[in-house]
C-alpha cells in the first residue's frame, strides 16, 4: 500500500463523490455464471446453516431450511439436495480435459473448474467448517449420512483452504474481490461488508458514497453469522415450527411447517443475492489481465487433483498439517503471493502506479540506446546500455536489477548510475543478457521498469522427509474424536439479550 | 503498599455531571480490555470512567450502531456455563483435572457473586474478599481453589474503579492461573473464531494485570500469577467442556501499555464547562440533529481521536464520529496511516486540490508531492473515465 | 509477444480500437465467448483540467477556517491577511472578534490537552521567545517556521504573497468566482514589492518573480538564522513554550 495514493483516493473520492477503480484490468477470472451460495448460520452455532441458498449467480437461488439445524435428521434432510447438487456440478465441470505440455510430460488437466462466489470472507470460514463437519460424518443410531454430504463436506473444505492461495479464482469471497479492484472512502475493516463497498460504488443518485454507504451499513444483513433482530425472528419462528412438530421428524410432516422460516430467509437472502449478482456483472465489464489465464490454470490443475483424490479415490485429507506439510505451504504461499504481486503491477500499469510512488519502480522516456562491450569471465560480450529519463526523482543504488515490463519475465537491467536531471533523473542501465531485438525498448518510448519479475521462481530446497525434532510435536497428534459426537445433545435453548443479566459476556 | 485512595470526589461529581441521564453501565474487566484499544481517545476515555454505555446514547438516531447478539448465542454461552456448573461444578471439574494435571475433584470452587449487595458497597466488599482469597490463594493451599466472581480494582486514568470479571482464578500449588468460559468451539485445536479469541485472551490478560496489581498491595509476589491462561470451550459440535492453554504474556505487556498512556481523566472532567454533558446526547425525546449537534459539541470539548478498525469494534460512538470526521473533512476518517501521511494539510478537500497540482505551501509541500505525483501517475495510467467505471448494464 | 502484453501496449497508447480487436481475439482464445462491442473497454486521453466540483461539507467552523488558511499560506501571517485569504477562499468571513476568542480558546483547549493534531499558535521571536500577537502560525509547523529573526518577517510576506499568487494562478483556471475574491487580496500584499504591479492587471506570473527576486537574497540570511534560533530554543525551553512562547518571570517587588 502507498500511503500516498490511498491519501490521494480518498481526497478525490471525497471531493468528486464518486469512488475510483484501482485496476485497469481485472486480475482473477469470473465464470459465467459462477455458483453463488450465500448462508445464515443459527446464531453462536458454527456448524449450523439455518439457511443456505445456492445456484447459479445469474437465475434463481434454491433454498434450504432446515428448519431445526440442530436436529440432525431435519438437517441433513435439508442439506442432502444441496450437497448431491454441489457435488453434481462439480464432477460435471471435471469431466472434460485439455491436455497440457510440461516439457516432456504431457499433463490432462479439466477444462473447467466450479466456480465458487460467496459475499464475504466470513462465510468462507463458514464453509471450511461446514465442510469440516459434514466430511467426518459418522453413523448414528446404525443410520449412515448420505454419501453426497460427505462429498460436499470434502469439497467445501478444499475450496475454503484453497482460498487461501493468492490470486486462486476458485472460491471468490465478493467483498476481497471489490476493494481489491476499487479504491473507496471504506477502511480495510469496512470493507467488509459487500453491501457498503457496492453503495460507495454507486450510490443513489444524489447521495455522496460516504452517506450511501453508511446507509447500508445500518440497513444491510448479509450473514452468515445473524445480528440480533434477524435471529430474534428466527427465534420466535423456531419456537413455533418446533412446538407444531413435536418430536416429530417425518419430512411428511415437518416440510410444510418450515414455510414462514423459509420466507424469513428468502426475504434475507434475496437482496443479497441481487447484491452479488450485480457486483459479478460490474468487475466482469473490465477485460483479463493476461496472467488470469495461468492462474486459471493452475486452479484447475489443483480442482483436478482434488477431484481425482476425493471422487475418484475416495480420500480424505488430513484435519491438520504436519509441520512439513505446513512450512512447504508456507513456502508455496510466499512465492505465490511474490508472483501475483508481480503480475497484477506488471501487466496493470494501474497497479504499478504503488511501486513507483514507493521507490520500486521508475517510469521515463528512453533517452538513448547503445551497445558496448563488457568482459564476462574471459570473453568479451555485447551489452545493451539505455538511458531513462524520468521526471520524478529516483533513488536506486548502482547495482540494482530492474526488469522492464515488458520483459518481466526475462533478464532484468542493471542500474549503472543515477544522475539529476532537471527535476528528475536520468537512470542508465545495462540489460544483464545478450542484447537481442525483443529485449530492446525504442528510443522515445515511455517505458517502466520494477524489481517485480514473473520469471521462474528459482528451485528451493524441500524441507525434509522426517521433520527435525526442533519442529516434532513432544507428542504424537492425538487421533480427533468424531467432530459430530455432540449433535444427540439437546439444543440450548436460546435467550434472549433482554432476559440475560450480561448478554456480552457470551461474546 | 498505598491502599487506594477514594476516588476524588470532585471528579466524581464532574464525571456524573458529563454523563447526565446518559444511560450508565457497570464496569468489568471485558470493556476494560475493549476500552484499551480505544485508550487514547479523550472522549472514549471519559465515558469510561464515567460508565457510560456508549451503545445506548445514541439509541434512536441514524446515528445508532447495531450490537447485541443472536439469542442462540446467548442461549449457548448461558448452557455452557450451566453445563459447567452442574452438579456441584462436575464438568468443570473434569475439565480441569484433565487439562491442568492436578485432582480438582475436591477443589473448593467459591462464587463471591452469591450474597452481595448489588451496588457499589456490594463491589468493594466483593473487591475486598477478593484480595484475601488471592493472597491466600497464593501461598499455597493443600487443594485446588477456583475463585469466580472476582471484583479487581485498579487505576484508570488516574481514577481507580471496581471491575467485575466473568474469568475465574484457579489457585493450583501456589500458582493462580486465569480461566476463561467461552462457548465458541475449537476444532482440530484450533479456535473458529481468530476475533473472539483475540478478544477473549485480551479479556484474560487484563485480568491478570489487575489480578497481579492486587497481590502487589497484598505484599505478594505478582508473579504467582501465571502469563498463561486456560480457555475452557466446547470442543467440536455440541457443548462437551475442553481446556486448552495459551500464553499472553506479550498482550499482558500490550494492554499495561495502553492502559498506562489513559489520558487523566479527572483534570479532563473537572476542566469540562457544566454544560457539556452527554445527556442531551442521550435525550431520545428530543430531534435527532439536536443530538447529534450536542454530540458533536461535547466531543469537540473533550477531543476525539478516530481509527476505524479499533473504535468501530470497540465504541458506540464510531458512526457518530466517523460522521463528523467527513463532515469536517478530516483525513482520518479512512484511518490513521492516511492521516499520517499528511501532516501540514488541514483537509481532504485541500489535498484533492494538490492531487491536482494546485501549488502546496511550504509546509504543505513534503505531503503534498507524494500526492501530486499519485495524481499525475493516476492521470495517466489509470485511464478509463468515471462514468463508464461503473456501467452494470 | 503474446496478444496480452499488446493489449497493454495498445492501452498505454491510447490506441483503442488496436486494443479492442485484440482483446476480442484474447477472450476467443480464453473463453470461446465473443467479446460484444458494449462490454468493450473505453480509454480516454488525459483529462483536461477537470472543474472543482465543491466537497459537500457544511460551513466549517471558525477554528477549521483559520487552521485551513494558514496551513495553504504555510508562513507565519498577520491575522489580517489570514481572515481576507479565508474569505475569499471558503467564502466564510471570520470577524476579529471571534479570532481573539479563537485565539483564547485554542490555548484552554492545549492545555486540557485535548488530542488536536494541531493549534493555532503566535510566532515566536527569535531570542527571547516572546509570543507576537499579530502573527499566527500552526503547531505542527517546524520550530524554524514558527520563529522570527530580523529578516523574516519581510522574508514571509515575499514567501506568502509568492505563494498566493501561485494559488490565484490555479484557481483562475478551476473556480474563477474565487480567483475573482482572490485576485484584490494579492494585489494588496503585492502592492510593497517592486515591479510586481508594472504593467496593466494583475499579472500573478510577474508578482510571484517580483517576489522571488527579493526573497533570494532574503532567504540566505534570514534561514541560517531561524535555524540557529531554533536550536537555542529546543535546548532551552521545554515543550510547552516552544509552542506558546516562554513567559518572562515577573520581578517580584522588592527584588533587586
Amino acid at each position: 500500500m502507498s500511503t500516498a495514493l490511498e491519501a490521494y483516493f480518498a481526497a478525490r473520492i471525497y471531493s468528486e463523490g464518486q469512488a475510483l477503480r484501482r485496476t485497469t484490468l481485472r486480475h482473477v477470472h469470473l465464470a459465467d455464471p459462477p455458483l453463488a451460495i450465500a448462508m445464515w448460520r443459527l446464531g453462536g452455532e458454527r456448524f449450523r446453516a439455518a439457511a443456505v441458498a445456492w445456484g447459479p449467480l445469474d437465475g434463481p437461488f434454491q433454498l434450504a431450511v432446515p428448519g431445526e439445524p440442530r436436529n440432525r435428521d431435519l438437517y441433513f434432510a435439508a442439506l442432502e439436495p444441496f450437497a448431491i447438487d454441489l457435488c453434481a456440478r462439480l464432477r460435471r465441470a471435471a469431466v472434460s480435459k485439455v491436455a497440457r505440455q510440461r516439457g516432456s510430460v504431457t499433463e490432462h488437466i479439466p477444462a473447467d473448474a466450479l466456480q465458487l462466489v460467496v459475499p464475504n470472507k466470513s462465510t468462507v470460514s463458514a464453509l471450511g467448517l461446514l465442510g469440516r463437519y459434514l466430511a467426518y460424518l459418522s453413523d448414528r443410531g446404525g443410520v449412515a449420512p448420505h454419501p453426497a454430504l460427505i462429498e460436499a463436506g470434502k469439497h467445501l473444505r478444499f475450496y475454503a483452504r484453497n482460498a487461501r492461495v493468492p490470486g486462486q479464482s476458485l472460491l471468490i469471497p465478493l467483498d476481497r474481490l471489490v476493494a481489491d479492484h476499487w479504491a473507496t472512502l471504506l477502511s480495510p475493516f469496512e470493507q467488509a461488508n459487500l453491501a457498503a463497498l457496492d453503495a460507495q460504488i454507486e450510490p443513489p443518485s444524489g447521495a455522496h458514497p460516504f452517506e450511501a454507504s453508511a446507509a447500508a451499513e445500518a440497513a444491510a444483513r448479509i450473514g452468515p453469522e445473524p445480528t440480533e433482530d434477524v435471529d430474534r425472528r428466527t427465534q420466535a419462528l423456531l419456537a413455533d415450527f418446533n412446538a407444531a412438530r413435536g418430536a416429530s421428524t417425518d419430512p411428511a410432516i415437518t416440510e410444510p411447517l418450515t414455510g414462514p422460516l423459509r420466507e424469513h430467509y428468502r426475504g434475507l437472502v434475496e437482496p443479497v443475492w441481487q447484491l452479488m449478482g450485480r457486483v459479478v456483472t460490474r468487475e466482469r465489464h473490465l477485460p483479463a489481465a493476461p496472467s488470469v489465464h495461468r492462474r486459471f490454470e493452475s486452479d484447475r490443475e489443483a480442482f483436478g487433483r482434488h477431484v481425482d483424490w476425493v471422487v475418484t479415490q475416495g480420500g480424505y485429507y488430513r484435519t491438520t498439517d504436519t509441520p512439513r506439510q505446513a512450512a512447504i505451504t508456507l513456502r508455496r504461499l510466499e512465492d505465490t503471493l511474490a508472483r501475483y504481486e508481480a503480475d497484477q503491477a506488471v501487466e496493470d500499469p494501474a497497479m504499478m502506479i504503488p511501486h513507483l510512488l514507493d521507490g520500486d519502480a521508475i517510469r521515463g522516456t528512453v533517452a538513448s540506446l547503445t551497445e558496448t562491450k563488457v568482459v564476462v569471465k574471459v570473453r568479451a560480450v555485447a551489452r545493451a546500455v539505455i538511458a531513462v529519463d524520468s521526471p520524478d526523482p529516483v533513488t536506486l543504488p548502482a547495482g540494482k536489477l530492474l526488469w522492464w515490463t515488458a520483459t518481466a519475465s526475462d533478464q532484468p537491467w542493471e542500474v549503472q548510475s543515477v544522475q539529476p536531471n532537471g527535476a528528475g533523473s536520468r537512470v542508465v542501465m545495462m540489460l544483464t543478457a545478450k542484447p537481442t531485438a525483443e529485449r530492446l525498448p525504442v528510443v522515445g518510448d515511455v517505458i517502466t521498469l520494477s524489481t517485480l519479475c514473473t520469471g521462474q521462481t528459482p528451485f528451493w530446497l524441500m524441507p525434509p522427509e522426517i521433520a527435525p525434532w526442533t519442529h516434532r510435536p513432544a507428542t504424537p497428534v492425538p487421533v480427533p474424536d468424531p467432530i459430530d459426537a455432540g449433535d444427540s445433545e439437546q439444543p440450548a435453548a436460546p435467550v434472549d439479550a433482554a432476559a440475560a443479566e450480561d448478554p456480552g459476556r457470551y461474546t | 503498599m498505598t491502599r487506594h485512595q477514594q476516588p476524588d470526589s470532585a471528579a466524581a461529581t464532574a464525571l456524573a455531571r458529563v454523563r447526565g441521564q446518559a444511560p450508565e453501565i457497570r464496569a468489568n474487566v471485558r470493556r476494560l480490555a475493549a476500552f484499551a484499544n480505544v485508550h487514547s481517545c479523550p472522549t472514549a476515555a471519559v465515558a469510561f470512567a464515567a460508565r457510560i454505555d456508549t451503545n445506548r446514547v445514541l439509541a434512536g438516531t441514524s446515528m445508532e450502531m447495531p450490537f447485541g447478539q443472536s439469542p442462540f448465542a446467548i442461549g449457548r454461552g448461558v448452557a455452557f456455563e450451566a453445563l459447567l456448573r452442574r452438579h456441584g461444578h462436575a464438568e468443570l471439574r473434569r475439565v480441569l483435572t484433565l487439562g491442568l494435571d492436578t485432582d480438582f475433584t475436591f477443589a473448593a470452587i467459591e462464587n463471591l457473586r452469591e450474597g452481595y449487595p448489588p451496588n457499589r458497597t456490594g463491589l468493594r466488599m466483593r473487591a475486598t474478599v477478593t484480595q484475601t482469597r488471592m493472597a491466600e490463594i497464593a501461598g499455597g493451599p493443600a487443594e485446588p481453589v477456583v475463585l469466580d466472581g472476582a471484583v479487581l480494582e485498579a487505576d484508570i486514568g488516574g481514577l481507580p474503579a471496581f471491575f467485575e470479571a466473568d474469568e475465574m482464578a484457579i489457585g493450583v500449588g501456589g500458582q493462580i492461573i486465569v480461566g476463561e468460559n467461552k462457548s465458541w468451539p475449537v476444532v482440530d485445536g484450533k479456535p473458529t473464531d481468530e476475533d473472539a479469541l483475540g478478544a477473549a485472551l485480551d479479556q484474560a490478560a487484563t485480568y491478570v494485570l489487575l489480578g497481579r496489581h492486587t497481590l502487589q498491595r497484598s505484599g505478594v509476589d505478582p508473579s504467582c500469577m501465571s502469563d498463561s491462561v486456560v480457555l475452557v470451550t466446547p470442543r467440536n459440535t455440541g457443548l462437551a467442556p475442553s481446556l486448552h492453554r495459551q500464553d499472553v504474556a506479550s498482550r499482558i505487556r500490550r494492554i499495561q501499555r495502553l492502559l498506562s498512556a489513559v489520558p487523566d481523566v479527572q483534570e479532563t472532567a473537572a476542566a469540562t464547562p457544566a454544560s457539556v454533558t452527554f445527556g442531551v446526547v442521550a435525550d431520545t425525546a428530543r430531534p435527532e440533529s439536536v443530538r447529534l449537534d450536542a454530540f458533536r459539541d461535547v466531543t469537540d470539548v473533550l477531543g476525539r481521536v478516530y481509527e476505524p478498525a479499533s473504535c468501530l469494534t470497540s465504541c458506540g460512538f464510531a458512526w457518530a464520529c466517523r460522521q463528523r470526521l467527513f463532515a469536517d473533512a478530516d483525513p482520518a476518517v479512512v484511518g490513521g496511516a492516511v492521516a499520517r501521511a499528511l501532516p501540514g494539510v488541514a483537509s481532504l478537500s485541500r489535498v484533492a486540490e494538490l492531487g491536482q497540482g494546485a501549488p502546496a505551501s511550504p509546509v504543505e509541500a513534503p505531503a503534498a508531492v507524494p500526492v501530486a505525483r499519485a495524481g499525475r501517475l493516476y492521470d495517466e495510467l489509470a485511464a478509463v473515465p468515471p462514468d463508464t467505471q461503473r456501467r452494470t448494464a | 509477444m503474446s496478444i496480452a502484453h499488446r493489449i497493454v501496449d495498445a492501452i498505454a497508447a491510447g490506441d483503442r480500437d488496436e486494443a479492442l480487436r485484440l482483446t476480442r481475439e484474447l477472450d476467443l482464445v480464453l473463453t470461446d465467448t465473443p467479446v460484444s462491442a458494449d462490454t468493450a473497454p473505453s480509454f480516454t486521453a488525459r483529462p483536461a483540467v477537470v472543474p472543482m466540483t465543491h466537497p459537500p461539507a457544511p460551513a466549517r467552523s471558525a477554528r477549521q477556517v483559520v487552521a485551513g488558511a494558514l496551513a495553504e499560506i504555510g508562513v507565519a501571517c498577520r491575522a489580517k491577511v489570514v481572515t481576507e485569504y479565508a474569505e475569499a477562499r471558503f467564502g466564510q468571513r471570520v470577524e476579529s472578534r471571534t479570532l481573539a476568542a479563537l485565539r483564547r480558546d485554542e490555548r484552554r483547549a492545549w492545555e486540557k490537552s485535548s488530542a488536536r493534531p494541531t493549534y493555532i499558535v503566535p510566532a515566536l521571536e527569535g531570542r527571547y521567545f516572546q509570543p507576537v500577537r499579530g502573527l499566527l502560525t500552526l503547531s505542527d509547523w517546524p520550530l524554524e517556521r514558527r520563529l522570527l529573526g530580523p529578516w523574516s518577517e519581510r522574508a514571509d510576506h515575499l514567501a506568502a504573497t509568492a505563494q498566493l499568487a501561485r494559488q490565484l494562478a490555479w484557481l483562475s483556471e478551476r473556480d474563477t468566482a474565487v480567483a475573482e475574491r482572490l485576485a484584490p487580496v494579492v494585489a494588496d500584499m503585492a502592492a510593497s514589492i517592486p515591479g510586481a504591479l508594472d504593467g496593466p492587471g494583475l499579472d500573478t506570473a510577474r508578482v510571484e518573480g517580483a517576489a522571488q527576486a527579493e526573497l533570494g537574497p532574503l532567504t540566505a540570511r534570514d534561514e541560517p538564522w531561524r535555524r540557529d534560533a531554533a536550536a537555542r530554543a529546543r535546548s532551552q525551553l521545554p515543550g510547552e513554550q516552544q509552542l506558546w512562547g516562554a513567559t518572562i518571570g515577573v520581578v517580584a517587588e522588592g527584588d533587586a
